[in-house]
C-alpha cells in the first residue's frame, strides 16, 4: 500500500527527471574509481605503468596474497618493535567491532528503555542530559580526553574501547527513545498482572517489539566500528585494527608493496569482508531503511 | 431490601479494610523493585557520562590554566597565559588564522552543499522515482566502505588515473597537468569535494525515515490536487522533516571550527601549512610525530575559545530555527 502511494506516477516531472540524472552520475561516479581500482589491483606494476585503464595483461591474483602478508605494522612493546600481520588486525577487528557494537548498543537500548518506560527524576534528567549535550559543545578536548584515558589504563587497551563506546548519549538513543515510546503500555501491563518482573518485560515482552530498530541500529554500528581508524589511531595504535592497517599500509614504503596496484589490493582486502556482510544482510539493512524500520 | 443493602455496604467494609495493609505492601514493592531496576539501568550511564563528559570538560577547563613541566613531568598552573598566547596568536599569527578559516569553510561546504544533497537524495529514494532498490543499494556503498579505502581509491583514481586521461584523451602537456595533492590551490577544493562525494547519502537512513512517518493521506491529497513532485518537497515534506533538519543543522554546528575533513587520512600529520585546519592542526599537536605533552594545555586554551564561541551560535540557532517552525503536528 505504502510503495504504491509513494510512487511517481508522473514519469515526465522535471524533477523526476533532474533527480535521476543526478543520481544516476552519481552512481556512475561512484562506480568508476571502484571499479578501476579493483581491476588496477589485479595489475603487476609494470602492466600498471604502461596500461593504467586497460584489462590487465596477465591477472596478478598474487597482489592480494602478498598485500595479506605485507600489510604490517610494527609497535613498539617499550623493549623491542614487534610485527603485527593482517591475520592478527583481522582478529582485532573482530574483536573490536563485536565487543563495541555490544557495548554501544546495550547501553543505548537499556538506557533509552529505562528513560521511556518508566516516570522517573533520573530518567528525565539523562533526557535532557542528552538534548543538552548534543547542544553544548565540547570542542577541542582530545588532550584532556587522552589524559583520563591513560590514567584509567584505557590506552591500548581493547576493553577501555568497549567502555569508551559503550556511550548512550547521541542519535542512537534518541532512535531507541522514540522506538520505546511508541510500544504500547498495554503489553509490559499485561506482563506484569502475569507476574512478570522489570528485567523479564524489558528482555521477553518489549524488546522483541523494537527488533527491527535494534538490528538495524546493531549492523549500522558494527559496521562503523569495522572501518573505524580514528578512535585506533588515537587511542589504541598498539591493538592495531585492519582499519588501521590500511591507514598505516597506504605509506609504507616496503619496496614490494609501494606500487599501486599493490596498494589497491590492500585496500580491496579491507574492503571484501564488509561487503560480503552487506551481501548477506541487504535486504535488512535496506529494508528496515525502507519501511522506516527507525520510524518513531 | 434496606437490610440487604446494609449488610452489603458492611460486607464491602470489612473487605476493604481486610485489604488495605496488602495494597500498601504491595505499591511499596513495587516501588522498591522499580527502583532497584532503574538503578542497575541508570547506574553506568550515569558514571560514564561523570566520567567522560563532565570530567573531561573540567579537566580540559583545567588543563589550560597550566603549562608543562618537563622536570616532574607534570603540569604547573600559569593562569591565563595560554589564553593570551590563544588570542595573540589569532590576531597575529596568519597561519593560525588562516586554518581557522579553512576550517569554517570546509563546514559551511558541508552545510550549504552536503545537507541539501543529502535531504535531496533522501527524498529521490523515499518517493522511488526510478529503479529504487537499486541506487538505494548503491548509494549505501560509502556508508558500507572504509574512509581510508575510500580515500586510497580516490587519490590513485585523482593522482594517477586523471592525469592519464587528461595526457592520452586531451593531450595536455605533461608540465601543464596539475599535481592534484601537492598544489594546494587544487587540493584543499579537492578535499571539500571528496567530503561532499563521500557523503551524498549521509544521513539517508535518519532523512528516509522522518520522511516515512509523513501520514499518507497528506501525500495522497497532494497528487490528488495535482501538485508536482517539487511543490511536494518544498510544501509538505520539509515542513514535516523540519525538526530533523534542525537536529542536523544544531548539532553540526559544533563542527563550525573543528571540521578537518580528511585531511589528515590524506597526509597523516605530513599535510601542507595551505591545507591545514584548526581540527588538524589540534589533532597533530596530541597525536602523530608533532604531538607532545607540552602542547596540550595550549591545545587545550583553543578548545576552550572556540566552546565559548561556538555555544552563543548554536544557542542562536536553535531559538531562530525554533522561532520559524512550521509546528507541524502528525
Amino acid at each position: 500500500m505504502l510503495n504504491k502511494k509513494n510512487k511517481v506516477r508522473r514519469g515526465t516531472d522535471v524533477l523526476a527527471i533532474v533527480g535521476t540524472i543526478f543520481v544516476g552520475l552519481y552512481v556512475i561516479s561512484l562506480f568508476i574509481p571502484i571499479l578501476w581500482a579493483v581491476i588496477s589491483s589485479l595489475k603487476t606494476n609494470t602492466d600498471f605503468y604502461y596500461n593504467k585503464f586497460g584489462l590487465p595483461e596477465e591477472w596478478a591474483w598474487s597482489n592480494y596474497s602478498k598485500a595479506m602478508t605485507k600489510m604490517c605494522i610494527w609497535i613498539s612493546t617499550g623493549k623491542k618493535l614487534v610485527p603485527v600481520y593482517t591475520y592478527q588486525m583481522m582478529l582485532n577487528s573482530v574483536i573490536y567491532t563485536v565487543g563495541c557494537t555490544l557495548a554501544s548498543v546495550f547501553v543505548h537500548a537499556f538506557t533509552a528503555y529505562g528513560v521511556a518506560r518508566y516516570d522517573s527524576f533520573v530518567g528525565r534528567l539523562l533526557h535532557k542530559i542528552v538534548l543538552v549535550v548534543m547542544v553544548v559543545p565540547a570542542i577541542g578536548t582530545l588532550p584532556s580526553e587522552m589524559q583520563i584515558v591513560r590514567a584509567l589504563g584505557f590506552y591500548n587497551n581493547m576493553f577501555g574501547m568497549f567502555v569508551m563506546k559503550g556511550q548512550w548519549m547521541g542519535m542512537h538513543f534518541l532512535i531507541y527513545y522514540a522506538a520505546f515510546k511508541g510500544v504500547s503500555r498495554d503489553y509490559s501491563d499485561a506482563a506484569s498482572i502475569d507476574g512478570a518482573g522489570h528485567f523479564r518485560i524489558m528482555l521477553s515482552v518489549v524488546f522483541p517489539l523494537v527488533a527491527s530498530t535494534t538490528s538495524t541500529l546493531t549492523l549500522l554500528s558494527a559496521i562503523g566500528f569495522w572501518n573505524d581508524a580514528s578512535t585506533i589511531i588515537t587511542y589504541m595504535p598498539n591493538v592495531p585494527t585492519v582499519a588501521y592497517g590500511l591507514f598505516r599500509y597506504q605509506f609504507s614504503t616496503d619496496n614490494e608493496i609501494t606500487s599501486v596496484p599493490m596498494k589497491l589490493a590492500g585496500c580491496m582486502i579491507v574492503v571484501v569482508p564488509i561487503m560480503i556482510v552487506f551481501i548477506l544482510f541487504r535486504d535488512k539493512l535496506i529494508m528496515n531503511v525502507n519501511i522506516g524500520g527507525l520510524k518513531g | 431490601m434496606y437490610i440487604k443493602d446494609k449488610l452489603y455496604e458492611f460486607q464491602v467494609y470489612l473487605h476493604k479494610k481486610s485489604n488495605k495493609k496488602p495494597k500498601k505492601r504491595l505499591l511499596k514493592q513495587q516501588k522498591r523493585s522499580e527502583r532497584i531496576f532503574l538503578t542497575i539501568l541508570f547506574i553506568y550511564p550515569i558514571i560514564h557520562f561523570l566520567v567522560f563528559y563532565i570530567g573531561v570538560i573540567a579537566n580540559s577547563l583545567l588543563l589550560a590554566f597550566k603549562t608543562f613541566n618537563p622536570v616532574t613531568r607534570g603540569y604547573d598552573f600559569i593562569g591565563l597565559a595560554n589564553f593570551k598566547d590563544v588570542f595573540f596568536n589569532l590576531s597575529h599569527d596568519k597561519v593560525l588564522l588562516d586554518s581557522v578559516g579553512r576550517g569554517v569553510i570546509m563546514y559551511l561546504a558541508d552545510l550549504l552543499i552536503s545537507m541539501p544533497i543529502n535531504i535531496f537524495v533522501a527524498y529521490f529514494l523515499y518517493k522511488k522515482v526510478c529503479l529504487p532498490n537499486f541506487f538505494r543499494t548503491v548509494l549505501f556503498i560509502p556508508t558500507l566502505i572504509s574512509s581510508i579505502a575510500m580515500v586510497i581509491m580516490f587519490r590513485y583514481f585523482v593522482g594517477i588515473g586523471i592525469p592519464e586521461i587528461l595526457r592520452s584523451v586531451f593531450n595536455m602537456p605533461e608540465e601543464n597537468i596539475p599535481n592534484f595533492f601537492m598544489d594546494t590551490e587544487i587540493a584543499f577544493p579537492l578535499m571539500i569535494f571528496f567530503g561532499i562525494w563521500t557523503g551524498v547519502a549521509g544521513g539517508m537512513v535518519i532523512y528516509m525515515s522522518s520522511m516515512s512517518r509523513v501520514p499518507d493521506s497528506l501525500i495522497e491529497y497532494g497528487q490528488l490536487e495535482g501538485i508536482s513532485l517539487w511543490r511536494e518537497f518544498i510544501s509538505v515534506i520539509l515542513p514535516l522533516i523540519y525538526p530533523t533538519i534542525t537536529l542536523f543543522f544544531v548539532t553540526g554546528l559544533t563542527g563550525l571550527f573543528m571540521s578537518s575533513g580528511a585531511v589528515y587520512s590524506f597526509y597523516e600529520d605530513q599535510a601542507p601549512t595551505k591545507l591545514q585546519t584548526l581540527g588538524y592542526y589540534l589533532f597533530t599537536r596530541v597525536i602523530g610525530t608533532n604531538a607532545s605533552l607540552q602542547q596540550y594545555p595550549y591545545a587545550s586554551a583553543i578548545g576552550i575559545v572556540c566552546a565559548v564561541t561556538t555555544a552563543p551560535i548554536i544557542l542562536f540557532s536553535k531559538w531562530f530555527f525554533e522561532k520559524f517552525d512550521p509546528n507541524v503536528e502528525f
